[in-house]
């Protein structure tokens, strides 16, 4: 599974290291990155010489990641879809602000879109009533008794709902961390970029987010 | 090799990147810390689990959507002048901090204030340079009167007022009825 997690994203990303042991091929990737973070560089330089074709191929290099992380962390596609755009929006408006010679850009989009699900995070924190362990765990079994594990869509869809059940328990700076090291394959000194911390610290909320999701999968009877 | 030492380790360890000698020290504790051997299963499952997540899959239309917002956006701010000039590239951040609200108020205060003192004065030094020097010297000297004059009268108030009070009572006492008699309505 691992394998072709790897191997399927490294497709799609140009960034993520292709499968050879290791969960991440620091060396390997690190050029990958660096060639990345070049060709973005002459695509923001020419958008903004008003290349309309370089704004299209950043896009749509990007809107992936960007939609990944919006919808690992809302959980509801309708609001990843919403920050998406709201993010490409505000890019586009403040592409001259971006210095090149402080961050990669798409480290200087990811912490962009961090800031706008913080604020979602908190503007929604009232509206979020959990709804007991006890009961989002009866209706997750319900769900996989009336579809049944045969068929496959249902079961992927059942996977992403526990996914997202036990990151909704997990607080915003944990589930950042996790969201973005396991499920964005990101390196640790990207990550420091993006959340502008020391890598000490992202190792730390990596090791911690990863046990908190541990004691809520076994709290939800997904993993014993 | 302590249990902080292993903490710090333990993502490297399970990415699989450490040295062999590191992972066996790693391992080696593992054996005889419950604790972090504890850390590391839960670690386990955790990452088991989100490696059989399944990716996320694009909504149909938004990239197309994104793009169809930002054609009728606003172009980028700075646009080509900003990508164009090395120097406005370099320059740009030392000016961007004149045109914040706080700082193009104080400057308009400062342009203000400048103007009020400079008309004032203006008009100040035209008066005195047009004016006839024993004119002048009068018009000090009625000034300086009138604000000794001023002084004095100030004076005798404010020292005036204890000894009035102080000599109340005598006068009350050697008042006649009749002013009592005046003093009530």
């Amino acid at each position: 599974m691992q394998r072709n997690r790897m191997a399927s994203e490294a497709s799609v990303q140009p960034w993520s290291a292709p499968w050879s042991g290791s969960r991440h091929e620091s060396g390997y990737s690190e050029q990958i990155a660096r060639d990345a973070a070049d060709r973005d560089r002459t695509l923001v330089k020419r958008c903004l010489h008003g290349d309309g074709g370089a704004w299209e191929a950043l896009v749509r290099t990007h809107t992936r990641v960007v939609y990944a992380t919006c919808y690992r962390f809302t959980g509801h596609p309708e609001d990843a879809r919403d920050l998406t755009q709201d993010v490409f929006l505000r890019v586009y408006r403040g592409l001259a602000s971006y210095q090149p010679g402080a961050a990669a850009f798409r480290t200087w989009l990811l912490r962009l879109t961090r800031n706008l699900l913080i604020d979602h995070y908190r503007k929604t924190r009232k509206d979020r009533v959990l709804e007991p362990i006890e009961d989002q765990v009866a209706g997750l079994r319900e769900k996989s008794i009336i579809g049944g594990r045969a068929d496959h869509a249902l079961a992927k869809r059942e996977i992403s709902e526990q996914l997202h059940a036990a990151l909704d328990r997990m607080s915003p700076e944990l589930r950042e961390a996790v969201i973005l090291r396991d499920l964005q394959q990101m390196e640790y000194q990207e990550i420091a970029g993006v959340l502008d911390i020391p890598q000490g610290t992202v190792k730390s909320r990596i090791n911690r987010g990863r046990r908190d999701l541990a004691k809520h999968l076994r709290a939800m009877g997904v993993r014993p | 090799m302590n249990c902080r030492r292993v903490e710090n380790l333990l993502g490297d360890y399970l990415d699989r990147v450490l040295p062999v000698d590191e992972r066996r020290a790693v391992e080696d504790h593992f054996a005889d810390c419950a604790r972090c051997s504890a850390a590391k299963e839960d670690m386990d499952l955790a990452l088991e689990f989100l490696d059989g997540t399944p990716h996320v899959e694009l909504p149909e239309g938004l990239v197309a959507n994104i793009l169809d917002a930002t054609v009728h956006a606003e172009p980028p701010a700075g646009g080509m002048a900003a990508a164009g000039g090395g120097v406005m590239s370099w320059v740009r951040p030392f000016l961007q901090p004149l045109f914040e609200p706080r700082f193009a108020m104080s400057v308009a205060l400062a342009i203000v204030s400048f103007s009020i003192l400079t008309w004032s004065g203006e008009k100040t030094l035209d008066r005195w340079q047009n004016a006839d020097p024993i004119a002048q010297v009068r018009t000090a000297t009625t000034g300086l009167d009138r604000a000794w004059e001023q002084g004095v009268a100030v004076y005798h108030q404010a020292f005036s007022t204890p000894e009035v009070d102080t000599q109340a009572p005598d006068k009350g006492e050697s008042a006649s009825p009749d002013a009592g008699t005046l003093a009530t309505p």
